[in-house]
């Protein structure tokens, strides 16, 4: 009676013989390995130069950590300015007239108002006046954004909802004489209506989650 | 030459005693590497970064009759780092499809085997085994390594062995049932003498 083990060896061997050992590879193999590899490369130098490369791979190091730290200066970082400040405060900060909306739809109430900057070196910085309204159960939001900018667009530079909302449909519609672009729902699973537009200057941005009816008479109630 | 003194002399650098060490155990090792990986191409790469490392750390061995463990250490390592990367050129694990067409048959010894039952069954079937089973399974059965010596190659407890082992023999047995050809069921000739073995 033949056993399992005898079996699964021969079944080993059967498959082994199936494959030819190639011939010629020990010339090759010998060169490779007498090749100076990073160990023989390492030992070969004295003492000095290798302080040197160890000061210069920490500084390559050190500056992978620092870039995780510090951006660098074309990066976009959102942070909080000024919070919670009145609409006169933004006003000068952000070097324009802030609008605010003569009408709301039901329940939406405000919430805060705040200037948002983009940018790490003071130069660049993007002063951004942003408006925050909610129900009082805080299940729906809408947002106007207000910022300097020599053309139109949906959002502030770096804003991570920019890929999401390219998704939605887009429509020209007037809002005060103006030409907008009205982005129309499923940003990501919220169903968020968008409509921006750009006047004298500054973008503006009315974005909620409420019907497009709602969000038009929003953005054209800005004052 | 004896082993031991043939392996003393490699490790002073002498190149015809690493010559003759590559000769004695590279055959044997490309069909292991072959065993593992399931694929020719990545078995002559397997076995030719086991060499590099052999005649780089040669030296580092401390005790020569040591060496057949410390060659399948470097030869499991590299098949597996093969394994890997062949898994990520290809978004596939290596799998039944990817292995490859077999270099020749031996008809006569083929035709043995095939009438012995299970082989062509327990053959798919051990392609089938995890990784870390079929290297238990090769190194025991195709090498011929005890258990404690596959425990030291693969740096893992004995009773991991024992239970890969177990377990691949169970999935093995659990497929030639399945396929109808288990053990038991048939009566079986022998082994073919004429059959290269490499245990020992």
């Amino acid at each position: 009676m033949i056993t399992m083990d005898e079996r699964i060896r021969a079944a080993l061997n059967v498959e082994a013989s199936t494959a030819e050992f190639p011939e010629g590879l020990w010339p090759d193999i010998l060169a490779k390995a007498r090749r100076p590899g990073l160990q023989g490369w390492w030992a070969r130098l004295s003492v000095l130069p290798r302080v040197g490369v160890a000061l210069g791979v920490m500084t390559i190091l050190m500056g992978a950590a620092g870039y995780l730290v510090v951006p660098p200066t074309k990066a976009s970082v959102r942070t909080v300015a000024t919070l919670t400040a009145t609409v006169d405060q933004i006003a000068n900060e952000v070097g324009f007239q802030v609008q605010q909306p003569a009408y709301l739809p039901a329940e939406v109430e405000f919430y805060e108002s705040r200037v948002e900057a983009d940018g790490v070196e003071s130069d660049s910085k993007m002063r951004i006046a942003a408006l925050y309204y909610m129900t009082s159960s805080g299940d729906k939001g809408m947002t106007i954004k207000q910022w300097k900018a020599s053309a139109a667009s949906p959002f502030p530079p770096g804003d991570t909802r920019e890929t999401a909302m390219r998704m939605g449909n887009r429509k020209q519609v007037d809002v005060n004489g103006m030409s907008a672009t009205l982005v129309a729902g499923n940003l990501s699973s919220l169903s968020v209506n968008l409509v921006y537009w750009h006047a004298d200057g500054v973008n503006y941005s009315v974005s909620g989650q409420v019907s497009i009816d709602e969000l038009l008479k929003v953005a054209t109630s800005l004052r | 030459m004896d082993e031991l003194d043939l392996i003393r002399l490699a490790q002073s650098g002498h190149e015809r005693a690493l010559t003759e060490l590559y000769q004695r155990y590279a055959p044997s090792a490309f069909k292991s590497a072959y065993l593992l990986t399931g694929n020719r191409s990545l078995a002559e790469d397997v076995v030719q970064e086991t060499f590099i490392q052999v005649v780089r750390k040669i030296g580092t061995l401390r005790d020569p009759a040591r060496f057949r463990p410390w060659l399948f250490q470097i030869l499991t390592n590299a098949a597996k780092t093969a394994y890997r990367k062949r898994f990520w050129q290809r978004w596939l694990p290596l799998d039944l499809d990817t292995y490859d067409k077999p270099d020749r048959v031996t008809p006569s010894a083929q035709e043995q085997l095939e009438a012995y039952e299970g082989t062509r069954e327990l053959r798919e079937g051990i392609k089938q085994l995890k990784p870390d089973h079929r290297a238990v399974v090769v190194l025991h059965y195709f090498n011929g390594l005890p258990e404690q010596e596959i425990a030291e190659v693969l740096a893992c407890p004995l009773g991991t062995v024992k239970s890969r082992l177990y377990h691949a023999r169970q999935a093995l047995q659990r497929m030639l049932t399945a396929s109808g050809t288990g053990a038991g069921r048939v009566a079986t000739p022998a082994v073919p003498s004429a059959l290269p073995n490499q245990k020992g």
